[in-house]
């Protein structure tokens, strides 16, 4: 590595971590890098977590997103993929273990996040499906849209949190004991992002094809935790709702 | 040709202004976005397009860091060539500016080194860009307060070099210039003898902000006196270009931001106007 290359280095290093000494870059300059930095970030993430806001008040989540900041250098030139995860930090964060559904609904939050920025793709067509002989469906492999992505709790019912604390609406109570929930986070028509609530068996069904499994394959894990699931009506809310791309 | 913007003046169209400008189509010469707010897909891509199909527009980039060691990230590159394959912008921008080591990023606009060294790879990654969108750049002047200790050239001719070996273009921020003058201490005729004029595709104008004995490039306030009067010297140095109004901290109503464009306009017009005379 060169002089001015190591150099670059050894800025991003001072401006990552303030405990460095500032001596090699002048101290003034450098607090300005080090505050843009630190600010910046903790302000994207305390904006993509909107419900999380609501959940513990603006300073508890300044305090968290702080913490993460700290703890998690920017690792893009894109600041919209940054805060990534931000809910398997709060999972494992001490002063947060009171709360132990944040993380689940922090994950809930980031892929809508992604949702609204994820690249543009072809939907499927139910035609692709017609055209095919029902008895070789079992075979298929389906491809869910970029902005799709499923969010799975085992413990807390984080679509009935998310939905009793969006922003400008009156917060709601919420039964903490009616179990786990999942959603499927897809983008609208409208082009917003939302979600759709899943049953487990629904969820094992999505998590095997986004996996890579056939239908069968992802069906018989779907019947495994629930004899009585039914393929079709998941299959046909997910043409309808544009979730398979093409 | 780097662009096709008019030279006239246009304002930074930035969120809280994205349903006023769609629903009310301000007159305005054109508008320019950050490029990564628009990367990759979905509602905001769709306004942007609504928005490209009414003015003129250009895309500024803030995150590729093309003056880094690194490599320019070949993901977020890929997804600049999307979105310049689907607006078709009258001009897309980056700063002569690093970001990154490695993997490891600062999402700002950090100052090289201004060194042989450096150049041969900043042109190396200059070209990777251009090469990778499938057209030339206008390349930004920085604000910033530290400096490389062993510079081998001024910003300005590191810029120049830049243009004979890339094929660039350049976009002169007037305020960057006036707070590195404030701050740096840069000389300012240096500066613009320095520059190819007939690169010149863009110039921007913001307000900065204090802080101690620095100013800082805060885009928070309107501009100020100063950058005005020097802005005066560029247009007589250079000639008239599109001239942003760049406002993207405490963003003020959109007729604040109209009525800084308007100034900007009148500079312009009375530039042209002694222009005719000469």
């Amino acid at each position: 590595m060169s002089d001015w290359q190591r150099w670059q280095a050894g800025l991003i290093a001072a401006i990552h971590d303030p405990a460095l000494p500032d001596t090699a870059y002048g101290a003034d300059g450098l607090a300005v890098y080090r505050n843009n930095y630190r600010v910046g970030l903790i302000d994207t993430v305390k904006s993509l977590y909107p419900v999380i806001a609501q959940l513990v008040g603006d300073d508890f989540l300044t305090g968290l997103a702080r913490e993460y900041v700290r703890r998690t250098p920017s690792a893009s030139g894109n600041l919209h993929r940054y805060g990534e995860g931000f809910g398997n930090f709060v999972d494992g964060f001490e002063p947060a273990a009171d709360l132990p559904y944040l993380g689940g609904v922090a994950r809930l939050e980031w892929a809508l996040h992604r949702a609204y920025y994820a690249v543009d793709a072809t939907q499927f067509s139910p035609a692709t499906l017609a055209a095919i002989a029902p008895e070789s469906w079992g075979e298929l492999c389906l491809a869910f849209q970029p902005a799709c992505a499923l969010v799975r709790s085992a413990h807390w019912p984080i679509v009935a949190i998310w939905q009793a604390h969006r922003p400008g609406g009156a917060p709601s109570r919420v039964d903490l004991g009616s179990g786990g929930e999942n959603a499927l986070v897809y983008r609208q028509p409208d082009l917003e992002a939302g979600l759709l609530p899943l049953s487990d068996a629904d969820a094992a069904f999505i998590a095997a094809l986004m996996g890579g499994a056939t239908l069968e394959t992802a069906t018989d894990a779907a019947l495994t935790l629930d004899a009585d699931f039914d393929l079709q009506p998941l299959l046909v809310t997910l043409l309808q709702t544009g979730c398979l791309a093409a | 040709m780097t662009t096709t913007l008019p030279a006239a003046s246009g304002i930074g169209l930035r969120a809280p202004h994205y349903r006023q400008v769609l629903d009310s189509r301000p007159a305005i010469g054109w508008l320019e976005v950050h490029s990564e707010n628009f990367f990759d897909g979905g509602l905001p891509l769709a306004m942007l397009r609504r928005v490209a199909a009414d003015y003129p527009l250009s895309l500024h980039g803030v995150g590729l860091g093309l003056g880094s060691a690194s490599r320019p990230d070949p993901t977020h590159l890929a997804s600049l060539k999307r979105l310049v394959d689907a607006i078709e912008p009258a001009a897309v921008s980056e700063h002569l500016a690093f970001n990154h080591a490695g993997q490891r990023y600062a999402n700002d606009l950090l100052p090289i080194p201004y060194t042989r060294a450096a150049l041969d790879t900043i042109a190396a990654h200059v070209a990777e860009a251009q090469d990778a969108i499938g057209r030339p750049l206008l390349l930004e002047n920085l604000s910033s307060y530290l400096e490389y200790p062993a510079n081998e050239l001024t910003e300005a001719e590191f810029l120049a070099e830049l243009v004979s070996r890339t094929g660039c273009g350049l976009l002169l921020d007037v305020n960057n210039l006036y707070v590195n003058q404030q701050n740096l201490g840069t000389d300012v005729d240096a500066f613009l003898a320095a520059l190819p004029a007939e690169t010149i595709g863009e110039y921007h104008l913001a307000g900065y902000s204090q802080r101690g004995t620095l100013l800082i490039d805060t885009h928070s306030r309107p501009v100020h006196d100063a950058v005005w009067a020097l802005y005066d010297r560029v247009l007589a140095h250079f000639g008239p270009r599109p001239t942003l109004i760049e406002w993207d901290i405490d963003i003020p109503p959109l007729d604040t931001l109209l009525g800084e464009a308007a100034k900007a306009q009148r500079r312009l017009d009375a530039d042209a106007t002694r222009g005719d005379a000469r």
